[in-house]
């Protein structure tokens, strides 16, 4: 895929060598020539030198033949207008920003951004589950980290041991997928046992994770 | 009207300050509360300091009661952002902003963002005064800034009809007229077979902004 990176700071830099490694063609617009320059030798791919929020530049990196363009300056603004005119005047179909301010991300996605990414936000819900709910290990992230397919142990000594599913009050937002016990698989209904030693699979909004721990019985006391 | 100014330097000031003379009730939002300094002592407006693209500094602003938001800060993609927000979220009726760079304003003009551009209206302005064109005077239609200008009938035309020469308008300048010596006006159109005479002043027309 051709890929625009507007920005060649460290976030910037480490996202186009990513880039490059699963085999895209990434062309990274910069302003400051310094960070051009590294890049240039470090990395050994094409970098413009100018604004990535002028029309000179996406020209210069011929915009119109990009699959995506991803904006990850330090400043929201850069990143909404960068993807903006990649849209609406170049055509990209895909346009990534990244939003240092996490207010921000509901009017750049109404705007028109079509993935706007807050590394604030991601940071404090990844530091969440490490510290909150250490029991439960996600496996994947659905929806862009709206949700997640987790995986989770009963221990052993299991307050709650025998208790049916329907029994308990679990959160809305999250599903028992399956049940794995002694090797058998069991894809539950309401009536199915939860023993201690069970390996559950459960897709669960992040929000509710923590409700989702504390209901199962599985926080530890304070 | 309630006014909303997004930027208080050398232009959001003034404009504050005029905004303010006529009657109107200004707020006015800057990052760096040294700016207001600007503004005289007597400046009975709001005055906010925080980053203007914050949707919590806008309200406090009084962005969802405001009739107008003008965004003149000096960086062209936070004033586009900030029209974008006061437009998409906070329904504000008339919005505008400044930019400098003319075909980044272009751009978001064609997607129905008012825009000033002082670098095409300065750069128009010059040109008039450079080339031995009189300027007659500018007029303001709702966003655009049209510009007049005049000048003597060259003697390489003088006897030919005044049609043949709107051949070159284009969309954003042109010939609009001649003007005779008794002062009357001739509209320039592609069927005129008036003669261009040697007392004779071409009016130009252009779209500045």
């Amino acid at each position: 895929m051709k890929v625009i990176v507007v920005g060649g700071g460290k976030v910037g830099y480490y996202l186009t060598k990513t880039l490059l490694e699963h085999g895209h063609e990434p062309y990274v617009i910069e302003n400051k020539r310094a960070l051009c320059k590294n890049i240039a030798n470090q990395l050994d791919i094409p970098v413009y030198c100018g604004d990535g929020t002028s029309i000179g530049a996406l020209e210069g990196v011929q915009a119109q033949n990009a699959d995506a363009l991803i904006a990850v300056t330090g400043r929201d603004e850069d990143n909404l207008i960068a993807c903006q005119l990649a849209k609406r005047k170049f055509g990209v179909k895909r346009t990534v920003a990244r939003v240092n301010n996490p207010k921000n991300v509901m009017i750049m996605k109404k705007l028109g951004v079509d993935i706007p990414v807050s590394s604030t936000d991601n940071m404090a819900r990844l530091l969440e589950r490490e510290v909150d709910t250490a029991a439960i290990k996600q496996i994947l992230s659905l929806n862009r980290g709206e949700a997640s397919l987790s995986e989770l142990e009963i221990p052993m000594g299991y307050k709650n041991h025998g208790i049916r599913l329907m029994e308990l009050d679990l959160p809305a937002e999250s599903v028992i997928v399956t049940i794995t016990r002694n090797g058998e698989l069991i894809i539950p209904r309401g009536n199915v046992q939860l023993l201690e030693g069970d390996e559950l699979l459960v897709v669960c909004a992040n929000t509710a994770l923590r409700e989702l721990s504390e209901k199962l019985g599985l926080q530890e006391k304070d | 009207m309630n006014v909303l100014v997004v930027g208080c330097g050398p232009l959001g000031s003034e404009l504050c300050i005029s905004l303010e003379k006529e009657g109107h009730d200004v707020s006015v939002i800057d990052p760096d509360p040294l700016q207001f300094d600007r503004l005289p002592d007597d400046f009975s407006g709001y005055t906010v300091t925080g980053i203007p693209i914050d949707q919590d500094v806008l309200k406090e602003a009084g962005i969802e009661g405001c009739d107008a938001c003008a965004a003149v800060t000096s960086d062209d993609n936070t004033n586009l952002m900030i029209c974008q927000i006061a437009t998409e979220l906070f329904h504000v009726p008339r919005v505008l902003a400044r930019i400098y760079d003319p075909r980044r304003g272009e751009v978001f003009r064609q997607f129905g963002i008012h825009t000033v551009c002082p670098t095409n209206l300065s750069t128009a302005a010059i040109l008039s005064m450079l080339t031995n064109r009189e300027s007659l005077g500018t007029v303001y239609i709702d966003c655009a800034t049209i510009h007049f200008d005049e000048a003597p009938a060259p003697s390489s035309i003088w006897g030919r009809p005044l049609g043949h020469l709107c051949a070159k308008n284009d969309e954003e300048s042109g010939l609009f007229g001649l003007l005779h010596a008794d002062g009357n006006l001739t509209l320039a159109a592609p069927s005129s077979k008036v003669k261009i005479q040697a007392d004779d002043r071409m009016i130009y027309v252009k779209v500045a902004d």
